[in-house]
């Protein structure tokens, strides 16, 4: 009898807790490295947990590589975060595929459209459906070294087609200097050049085609032609010696050293190349920043824009409220603070204007502008097609595969998908 | 047999007493299972699992390609049959990783084995000297691959590396960057994989040498043979065993070569020095291709063990009393 009556009290105690018990959101994020971001994320958190009884918010991180290869594991098991980083593209279109994301509430995603980047949630969602919000982009142009600049004697603000480019190669290797700084070993820094040509020659519309099997696919003189335009860079043996033995890292190293007068590289690379480098890196004074320039008779414009869009997405069993804190946590005050430290390049437009920082001013204005923003091809057509992208660029850097072979393999690539 | 009698003078309350079973059988029902359980659940049931995967184009999410997913109604995967070994024979990356694997078995049994081989001869007598000398040569095997293939990626690096004192010693004017040039690229790897694996060799073959009896060396000695002689009719025949295990060793471990070559080439440049494992790694699991991934594992399994049945059917039965 006695038992019985404990055994009640404890039921009934254990059922009371459950009913008091706290709502805990799981948010997994990558590493972040620099410390204001790291303690922006932190401060959101606690202010949340502060502001909202019955909510807490459990912020966990995890480097990098260990997170691309644990999430496929964490996502199937209970252990699943609630919110997790995402970088879009095709992993994210997978998880979308196979209903590991939840989609937020239409009626949501219309109310965030007045504060989020439209564009940015569009990266986020996939046939139709939003699975999560925006945090910072990122945009690809080509860097150079205003010192070496002068010292060869060229311009590189004045660089408008891709011939002007070349022409400013081929001084640079004609004084002396080390036209191009590349990690060719990891391949997709290679592969920045034959997206961006590619993207100039064919324009949104023939990009689209492309993935879409549409006009031969990838296997069309379009292609052929990005090519053909890429090997003319190479043919002037631009990048330094030894560009196929060196990853992104060591070779933002030798570009915050000096070695080189143009790095085709995101905005990420202004704190990358300063770390990496040997000698405290470049300051803002030495650095300028060019769009990739337009392409004789291509159909794409000098606006249109190659690069990420990272943010947070939702899975399949968060609860509501973890929809609720993603707005907080990418939300509009945060990505203004974000903006006025200097941590990262915001979605959200009305923060855009708060960049201070001379160079990523010049990245914001550049995002701002764009016609039509291409995710990263490697990331865009999934890891399959986008680590053949990759491949190609790379064999045509080291002169293995001719134009033609490029553009069938990466259509046969396509095909197996 | 200390134990058999030991039961039969004193039986002891034990439950074996009622299984009428022999000695053999109790000890096999005891040890057997752990072994046989690990041994299943670690080894045999992945190999079983990658060749049911094979079939399937999977990205790896869900349970298994053919799981329902029940968020969408369809399967995880997508039955493609052969189409996935048809991809792997046309993919000259694959052929570029076969014909690398080839060349590790090739360059361990050609150049590793009979450097290792000549090393052991020099320096198997016990000597203070020797001892030294077999340490240094040990201690490349003792570094663990991933720190090994890093220490080499910087000393072959023509930017700050070896290499770039190296480049200006000889006075070449331009630093050299093994590592990044098409066939020197996987020629550093081969020559870091002798480097690294000769000692272990050698130290299995020090251990036969040191344990043919000294006698038949004397007396072949005073039957005037040359040291050549003796190494020839005596040592090498006497040695069969010790170089049957490390022929053995030598072409497995050839097999399965990949931490040296993700830190010093990731495979690069173009793919072009990639071994079959580290290529099952980028194509299967980097681009989520599991079911590819699991073609790749299969092609090397099979082998694998049609190397292993043959070896052990032939050579080492030979070798067998």
């Amino acid at each position: 009898m006695r038992l019985r009556t404990l055994t009640l009290v404890a039921a009934a105690g254990l059922l009371a807790n459950t009913a008091a018990a706290e709502t805990v959101i799981d948010v997994l994020s990558i590493n972040r490295d620099s410390a204001t971001w790291k303690q922006l994320y932190l401060d959101v958190v606690e202010q949340y947990n502060a502001a909202n009884d019955g909510v807490t918010v459990n912020l966990q991180f995890m480097e990098d590589e260990s997170f691309k290869q644990k999430l496929p594991t964490l996502l199937q098991s209970d252990a699943a975060p609630d919110l997790f980083f995402s970088w879009s593209g095709g992993v994210f279109y997978e998880q979308a595929e196979q209903g590991f994301l939840r989609p937020i509430p239409d009626a949501t995603i219309e109310d965030w459209k007045g504060d989020l980047s439209a564009g940015g949630l569009a990266a986020l969602s996939y046939k139709g459906k939003f699975y999560g919000a925006p945090e910072s982009s990122q945009n690809v142009a080509i860097w150079y070294n205003k010192d070496l600049a002068a010292q060869v004697g060229v311009d590189p603000s004045s660089i408008k087609t891709y011939d002007d480019f070349l022409d400013q190669v081929t001084k640079a290797k004609a004084a002396g200097v080390t036209p191009i700084i590349v990690g060719g070993q990891d391949k997709w820094p290679l592969h920045f050049y034959y997206s961006l040509i590619a993207m100039r020659i064919m324009g949104q519309d023939g990009m689209a085609a492309s993935a879409a099997g549409e006009n031969g696919g990838f296997d069309n003189e379009d292609w052929v032609r990005a090519g053909v335009e890429f090997k003319r860079l190479i043919d002037l043996e631009p990048f330094q010696d030894g560009f196929m033995g060196i990853k992104y890292d060591g070779a933002t190293g030798l570009w915050g050293d000096g070695k080189g007068l143009f790095h085709l590289m995101g905005d990420w690379d202004l704190g990358a190349q300063r770390g990496a480098s040997t000698s405290g890196g470049l300051s803002n004074e030495q650095l300028g920043v060019v769009a990739f320039p337009m392409i004789d008779g291509g159909r794409g414009a000098i606006t249109d824009t190659l690069g990420g869009a990272s943010g947070f997405v939702v899975t399949a069993n968060a609860p509501d409220e973890a929809i609720d804190f993603l707005k907080v946590f990418m939300g509009v005050d945060a990505q203004k603070r974000a903006a006025s430290e200097g941590i990262y390049i915001p979605t959200v437009p009305s923060a855009g204007s708060l960049v201070e920082d001379t160079i990523l001013k010049q990245f914001a204005a550049i995002g701002g502008a764009s016609t039509y923003h291409q995710l990263f091809l490697d990331q865009f057509y999934g890891s399959t097609l986008g680590g053949a992208i990759n491949d190609v660029s790379a064999q045509l850097a080291t002169g293995d595969i001719t134009p033609e072979e490029a553009a069938k393999h990466l259509e046969e690539t396509r095909q197996f998908q | 047999m200390a134990v058999n009698d030991g039961i039969a003078q004193a039986p002891r309350r034990s439950a074996w007493r009622y299984v009428p079973v022999s000695d053999r059988t109790r000890m096999l029902l005891i040890f057997l299972p752990p072994a046989v359980l690990v041994f299943s659940i670690f080894v045999i049931l992945p190999m079983v699992q990658a060749g049911f995967f094979a079939p399937y184009k999977w990205s790896g999410y869900g349970p298994a390609p053919w799981a329902m997913n029940e968020a969408t109604g369809n399967p995880f995967g997508q039955w493609v049959g052969a189409r996935n070994f048809d991809r792997m024979a046309g993919h000259s990356a694959f052929q570029a990783a076969a014909t690398n694997t080839a060349m590790v078995v090739g360059v361990s049994l050609l150049i590793q084995l009979p450097l290792a081989l000549a090393m052991a001869l020099l320096i198997y007598r016990k000597s203070y000297a020797n001892t030294v000398f077999r340490l240094i040569f040990f201690v490349p095997y003792i570094l663990a691959e991933v720190a090994t293939g890093l220490i080499w990626s910087f000393v072959l690096d023509g930017n700050y590396g070896l290499s770039r004192y190296a480049s200006d010693l000889m006075g070449l004017g331009k630093a050299l960057f093994p590592l990044a040039e098409k066939p020197w690229a996987f020629y550093s790897i081969l020559g870091v994989i002798v480097w690294k694996y000769f000692g272990f060799h050698m130290m299995i073959y020090i251990a036969g040498l040191q344990s043919i009896p000294r006698e038949l060396l004397e007396s072949a000695r005073i039957d005037g043979a040359k040291p050549l002689q003796r190494v020839i009719y005596i040592k090498l025949p006497l040695l069969w065993p010790a170089i049957t295990v490390s022929v053995f060793y030598a072409v497995l471990g050839g097999l399965q070569v990949f931490d040296l070559v993700m830190p010093m080439t990731a495979g690069g440049p173009s793919n072009s020095s990639h071994t079959l494992v580290s290529y099952l790694y980028i194509f299967g699991f980097i681009r989520l291709d599991v079911g590819y991934g699991s073609a790749v594992g299969v092609f090397l399994f099979c082998v694998g063990v049609i190397f292993a049945f043959a070896y052990r059917n032939t050579v080492q039965r030979e070798g067998r009393p």
